[in-house]
């Protein structure tokens, strides 16, 4: 794995989107550090991670905890973590961003606005794009 | 007949007991008299009563807290409040609090305090009826939004992967240019189901939130920001738009967020629609008093696209909130997020049509007008 790769954590309850995730991210030159589908094993599965992740996806409708108290729990762990919301859900946006998120994108996300914005957060430059 | 009588004068409870006997020979009134309104409740929780006549100044609870504690105890049990004074406060209170009647003691004979129950047995069973259908309809509506919600939710995880698979086959330089105009094909497609699903979304959240809690919007400001985005997304395409706006005054209209996303659905449909690759886009606003009408602001979007037909500018007639002409089993193609756009419209008081940007010939492109409401 390239160590300059800037890193992402996914929280995201739909093995699909996960997966799709996971590809975009490895084709752009990003590190999957990790994933969970649910707030609370997001939670655990961040304490543990040295380092931590430069940037977390996060989906707002979760299983047993939704993506903004997921999020509050995350940035109490680290202030400096940086929450990327991508949410169907655009009544969670504002309060998204009250409660410490970076970002938000709707589904269905463009694919360029997508990578600038995980680009722009991790405020590194991930190796570039093939072909 | 069960009646719960709970009056604690003996004299009343005699003269109400023969004025029932008298009052109906059709009707036999199984009479329960008891004084106090602590067994009063222990009653009416455990036994049955067709109705209750409710003296409110008992030993153990007087005025209108006699007749709360009860009615609170079986409130789907009639109550007819028995009073020995004509004060109509006290009257209109008890009734507003859900009693079915007020008689004053001195006042009423058999033939009165009959018809009272009797009529307040049945008021009360239509109260009942129409509470229960109140609540199916609003449990009805609760389901609605929320299978709406799940489908709007669930559909933008489904189609999220879609175009973003069929972005990566764009992006990827190994791809021919052949499957990459396939491939651009499926982005535009779903990116079409998107903002299909976000318009009804849009529709029905607006449907659902009072008017006054409607930001305003500045057209002045709102039409940069959407053309730039318009523009973003129809690179292929050579896009003039021209705008002629009154100047130097405020364009404030009521709608906030709904009338930026219509007006960029607007742009977006003619940019779409349009089978030339030059898309010619004309805003106008003027604005518009009719008599009758609140002070509007009137937007006109011409294009020179592919034109609306007669009969789908129809759908647009009317001023009910199921838009005349609505017919699901007819395809309405751009008509139907129109009338989308038309029926949040609707709900903020103004109103869409669409005219021909050359009267009398549809194919030369279409005029869209709205009359918005102008916002403080």
């Amino acid at each position: 794995m390239n160590s300059l790769a800037a890193s992402v954590f996914i929280v995201e309850d739909d093995r699909m989107v996960i997966e799709t995730y996971r590809e975009i991210l490895r084709i752009y030159g990003f590190e999957v550090v990790g994933w969970s589908y649910n707030g609370e094993e997001a939670i655990k599965k961040f304490k543990n991670l040295n380092p931590r992740p430069d940037v977390i996806i996060m989906d707002h409708r979760l299983p047993m905890k939704n993506g903004i108290e997921t999020t509050k729990e995350i940035l109490q762990i680290d202030p400096h973590a940086r929450v990327l919301f991508v949410s169907a859900d655009v009544t969670a946006r504002s309060s998204a961003i009250a409660n410490g998120a970076a970002g938000f994108l709707r589904k269905p996300f463009e694919l360029k606005e997508f990578v600038s914005t995980i680009r722009v957060l991790a405020d590194k430059a991930p190796s570039p794009p093939p072909g | 007949m069960r009646i719960l009588l709970i009056e604690d004068d003996p004299g009343d409870v005699r003269l109400i007991k023969e004025m029932l006997e008298e009052g109906s020979k059709r009707i036999v009134f199984e009479i329960e008299p008891i004084d106090k309104l602590a067994t009063g409740l222990e009653k009416v929780r455990s036994e049955r009563y067709d109705a209750v006549l409710l003296d409110i100044d008992l030993l153990d609870s007087k005025g209108l807290h006699t007749f709360y504690a009860l009615h609170s105890a079986a409130p789907q049990l009639p109550i007819i409040v028995l009073s020995p004074f004509a004060d109509e406060e006290v009257a209109s209170e008890v009734v507003r609090g859900g009693a079915q009647d007020f008689l004053i003691k001195g006042r009423i004979e058999g033939g009165i305090l009959t018809r009272g129950i009797l009529y307040s047995i049945e008021r009360k069973q239509a109260e009942t009826a129409l509470r229960g259908r109140a609540m199916e309809a609003e449990s009805s509506q609760f389901r609605a939004e929320t299978y709406f919600d799940f489908l709007a939710h669930d559909m933008a995880n489904i189609i999220s992967p879609i175009m973003a698979y069929a972005e990566l086959i764009s992006a990827d330089g190994a791809t021919s240019p052949e499957i990459k105009n396939k491939a651009a094909k499926i982005v535009e497609q779903v990116r079409r189901a998107a903002s299909f699903i976000l318009s009804l979304k849009g529709l029905e959240e607006a449907e659902r939130t009072p008017l006054d809690r409607f930001a305003t919007v500045d057209l002045v400001e709102v039409f940069p920001p959407i053309e730039a985005r318009v523009r973003q997304e129809y690179l292929d395409k050579h896009l003039i738009i021209g705008y002629e706006l009154p100047s130097g005054t405020s364009l404030r209209v009521i709608g906030g967020n709904h009338i930026r996303n219509i007006l960029e659905g607007i742009l977006e449909n003619a940019a779409n629609y349009a089978d030339n690759d030059t898309v010619a886009i004309n805003i106008k606003v003027v604005p518009a008093e009719e008599v009758g009408e609140k002070k509007s602001w009137q937007i006109e979007i011409a294009d020179n696209g592919p034109g609306i037909p007669d009969d789908l500018k129809n759908c647009f007639q009317g001023s009910s909130n199921r838009p005349e002409g609505l017919r699901k089993d007819l395809s309405r193609g751009v008509a139907s997020s129109l009338l989308v756009y038309s029926t949040v419209v609707k709900h903020f008081g103004g109103r869409i049509w669409v005219e021909d940007r050359l009267p009398g010939d549809f194919t030369k492109g279409a005029k869209i007008m709205m009359r918005l409401p102008r916002g403080e």
